[in-house]
């Protein structure tokens, strides 16, 4: 009998809203991730307010950490319309910003490949936003659709025996427990879950709802994380996949 | 603007000004004063939403019951063995 096959160690959190008030909070609880995962997945609000200088401190807290770090934005990123500026501090730092792209990542274990994009709102099958009436619905519930599609995207063509959903808006209701049902519609987007059953990933992972809970599934039944850092309490979660499924 | 309205509206007023964007603080106003709840992550957050709430000027007094997040390195966690769906 040959013994089970290596996991790919894919540590992750989200949520960390740095600025220069918590500079210094991450960077000693990372300097073990090379022993313990293969690489780092940061689910978005990467900073509290947006700002540039915010950003630079989530690069001094999450570069050269010895594993390769892959990140999407949060809402937060966004609010200050710096979120280009942010991307380009996070690159400059040797840190992947994905927005409707894929990115595989080589590991002792084979490689992963993250398919990533933010998401947005849009709300769950049944109570969910629709493409009808004024501009300003027409727009919200575009932007929704549309984010789902930049994810469908991000699978196309990623070719890895592991293949991982990294979004900030959660793609299930799962996870959203404990956070009022009246915003549900605001903090996800069933789309995002078909997207990611579409496309056969083994694992999604997302930030966003930090009064949620960490355990979810998709109705294809892929298992959803939620690594917002006020639901996990620690610096990051590891999750061990098997390629090619349960031995 | 009953007890119920106020609540709201700080609740509001922390989500957007531009020195907060709190999304997890809780206000209950009861029994004539405002109680303020929840986790930031620094003083300097904890000082920004007391400040908010003070300048909406409610005349009332402010129960400061917010919590600090730890100022230490979160703590590490273990690993989770993931099992994908059958494809
Ligand atoms: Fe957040
Ligand atoms: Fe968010």
């Amino acid at each position: 009998m040959s013994a089970s096959p290596d996991p790919v160690r894919i540590a992750a959190v989200g949520d960390v809203h740095m600025g220069p008030d918590i500079r210094g909070r991450y960077r000693p609880a990372l300097a073990a991730l090379p022993e313990e995962a293969d690489l780092l997945l940061v689910a978005g609000d990467l900073t509290q307010h947006g700002l540039v200088e915010e950003a630079e401190v989530f690069a001094e807290e999450f570069s050269d950490l010895g594993v390769p770090v892959i990140t999407v934005l949060g809402n937060h990123d966004y609010h200050a319309d710096l979120e280009l500026k942010i991307r380009k501090v996070l690159s400059d730092a040797g840190i992947t910003v994905l927005e409707g792209e894929g990115v595989v990542v080589p590991t002792p274990a084979g490689d992963v490949g993250v398919a990533g994009a933010k998401g947005f709102c849009l709300g769950f099958s049944g109570r969910r936003a629709s493409y009808f009436g004024e501009p300003e619905m027409k727009a919200f519930t575009g932007h929704g659709q549309h984010s789902a599609e930049l994810l469908r995207k991000a699978f196309q063509g990623l070719d890895a025996p592991v293949r991982v959903g990294l979004t900030h808006f959660s793609p299930v209701v799962d996870t959203l427990s404990g956070e009022p049902p009246e915003i549900w519609a605001f903090l996800g987007n069933y789309l995002l879950g078909d997207a990611i059953d579409e496309a056969g990933a083994d694992l999604a992972i997302h930030g966003h709802a930090h009064a949620g809970v960490e355990k979810g599934i998709t109705p294809g039944g892929v298992p959803v994380r939620n690594v917002a850092q006020p639901v996990i309490r620690t610096a990051y979660r590891v999750y061990d996949v098997v390629p090619g499924g349960t031995p | 603007m009953n007890d119920v309205q106020l609540a709201r509206r700080l609740e509001r007023a922390l989500i957007d000004d531009e020195r907060t964007h709190e999304m997890g603080v809780r206000i209950v106003v009861a029994g004539g004063r405002i109680v303020a709840s929840g986790e930031v992550a620094s003083e300097e957050r904890r000082q920004a939403v007391l400040a908010v709430i003070c300048e909406a000027d409610p005349g009332l007094p402010v129960s400061d019951q917010l919590t600090l997040a730890s100022p230490d390195a979160p703590p590490p966690s273990g690993h989770e063995r993931i099992i994908p769906p059958e494809h």
